[in-house]
């Protein structure tokens, strides 16, 4: 209840532009728009800049947040409308990396792991990863992508099921684990 | 949230991503104190110029030195209501910025023909040159097939997703000559990374590697015929997603070229060109179309076309919209009869 009642405050003081909000907003919210970003993108650095973008975005344009609604949807509404921008700078610029940096080519993410996301477009992978990795409800699904629940649905469906399939044919080491345990942290949204 | 097996295999898959943490309160306080978007654009080296704009050029460039003027048969995409809209063109002059042939000779170069050539199955190969003026220039082959035999080329055809109508009859005299495959690509394919070599005049040669799960994105092929004089007949067929009713496509022809609407069974109202100069080298040209439902095959080909849709489409109207299959016939010695016919028998 006490948690509860701190965020309401952080979404209230967010609205009436305090710096410490947005703080305490990073705090919460910065690592996993970065997770969220760097597995719409696929590329980790990319991922930094939407996520930053992403901050500068919603405190400049704070006026126009309902600070009765999530403040977490309305982050990721502009995390992904921001990842869908960078996508599309791609289509026009075609050669941006003639000689990457060993900085860049360190993406943190396995090459065939990129090559099977990347066969998805952004917004099924902004979707598989929501729901998958953040177990978000297609109600926030819709309010964050501002679409019918029953069309993400859909389509959410046919891209698991296509994601899937490419991992099954094309990289079994993933299909052959789906069922081991890890260690790993839940990378779960507060 | 209970996961099913795909479930649990995708999140296997996540849990190998791993996004390390940085400091970002500090650089978006830092950022937004400067109010200016750390765009990434900044650590790169950005090489942007479109290659089709150069295509264009020479394309334009090529037409105007053999035409005084043009003209393009517009054929509207609309099953009832099909028709030829004529319309001339009188190309203006292209003036061409001064660097244009400083960019484009090391380009079309034969060493870097040679190495476009050379293109394997599952490649994209691209050259890109800088002028030192930050200017730049650049040029690449798609990803193909260039199938040996007929025998080879139908055997590719048959593993895409989709059912590519191919010929039935093709005149007596006339043998396989070529033919190329195309896959249907996006912007997903662009961001592969690509082996990179620069030489040392400033050339910069780039090979993709293309995963294999592309091998069923077949998006286009084109087929010719020869026969003993050399004649020949080609056959493209390709496909295009998002193609609305308010769309028309457009084929250029020169201004003796004629046009006529010809009912061929399976297609409907056709448009066949006809030009006795053969200034585009046809004699006949025979266009065909077909609206094909959007492609909804549950196959990784259907999310590339669907991105596409929502490219040209707002959310609102990209689900009504229709796929299409093209197809043009050409030939520089056929009979009207034999072109016709050619069309009648594709399936």
């Amino acid at each position: 209840m006490k948690r509860i009642q701190k965020m309401e405050n952080t979404q209230i003081e967010f609205a009436e532009g305090k710096e410490k909000a947005l703080e305490l907003a990073i705090d919460k919210y910065g690592q996993a728009i970065l997770r969220y970003c760097h597995n719409i993108l696929c590329d980790y650095y990319e991922a930094q800049d939407a996520t930053q973008i992403t901050f500068i975005k919603a405190y400049n344009k704070r006026a126009t947040y309902d600070f009765q609604k999530q403040l977490a949807s309305w982050l990721y509404k502009i995390a992904y409308n921001t990842c869908i921008d960078i996508i599309r700078k791609r289509k026009r610029v075609k050669f941006t990396e003639i000689i990457p940096s060993q900085q860049e080519k360190d993406n943190y993410m396995p090459e065939n792991i990129k090559n099977a996301l990347m066969t998805l477009n952004g917004l099924d992978r902004a979707l598989v990863y929501g729901r998958v990795m953040e177990e978000k409800s297609y109600a926030e699904l819709a309010t964050i992508h501002g679409k019918s629940e029953a069309a993400l649905r859909k389509r959410y469906e046919r891209a698991k099921k296509c994601l899937a399939a490419i991992l099954e044919d094309d990289y079994p080491s993933y299909a052959g684990s789906a069922s081991k345990s890890t260690n790993d942290k839940s990378e779960e949204l507060i | 949230m209970k996961n099913n097996k795909e479930e649990k295999r995708i999140i296997e898959m996540y849990k190998s991503v791993k996004t390390p943490e940085y400091k970002m309160k500090q650089a978006v306080l830092s950022n937004l104190n400067k109010q200016i978007a750390p765009l990434r654009a900044n650590r790169k080296i950005l090489l942007a110029t479109v290659l089709g704009i150069i295509l264009l050029l020479a394309g334009t460039v090529g037409a105007a030195a053999i035409l005084e003027n043009f003209k393009i048969f517009n054929f509207p995409f609309q099953n009832d209501q099909r028709g030829i809209i004529e319309q001339e063109v009188v190309p203006e002059p292209t003036i061409l910025p001064e660097n244009v042939a400083i960019i484009k000779s090391p380009i079309e170069s034969e060493e870097i023909r040679q190495f476009l050539d050379s293109i394997q199955p599952y490649e994209i190969r691209a050259v890109y040159y800088m002028d030192g003026n930050g200017g730049g220039s650049g040029t690449m082959d798609i990803y193909h097939f260039k199938p040996q035999s007929y025998t080879e080329f139908v055997d590719i055809m048959s593993q895409g997703t989709i059912s590519f109508p191919m010929p039935q009859y093709i005149p007596d005299g006339y043998d396989y000559d070529s033919a190329v495959i195309y896959l249907y690509l996006n912007e997903s394919t662009l961001a592969l990374e690509p082996d990179i070599t620069v030489d040392e005049s400033g050339v910069t040669r780039l090979v993709y590697q293309l995963p294999e799960v592309y091998k069923k994105h077949i998006g286009s092929y084109s087929l010719s015929y020869k026969n003993s004089d050399e004649n020949y007949i080609k056959i493209s067929a390709y496909i295009q997603p998002a193609f609305s009713e308010d769309i028309s496509a457009g084929f250029g022809a020169s201004a003796s070229a004629t046009a006529e609407k010809v009912k061929i069974k399976q297609f409907g109202d056709t448009m066949l060109i006809y030009d006795k100069e053969k200034v585009f080298k046809y004699l006949y040209k025979l266009v065909l179309y077909n609206e094909i439902e959007p492609i909804e095959t549950a196959d990784l080909l259907s999310m590339v076309m669907e991105m596409e849709r929502e490219d040209e489409f707002s959310d609102e109207t990209y689900i009504e919209t229709m796929d299409a299959m093209l197809i043009a016939i050409d030939a520089d010695n056929i009979s009207r009869k034999d072109i016709i016919k050619i069309g009648e028998n594709l399936n």
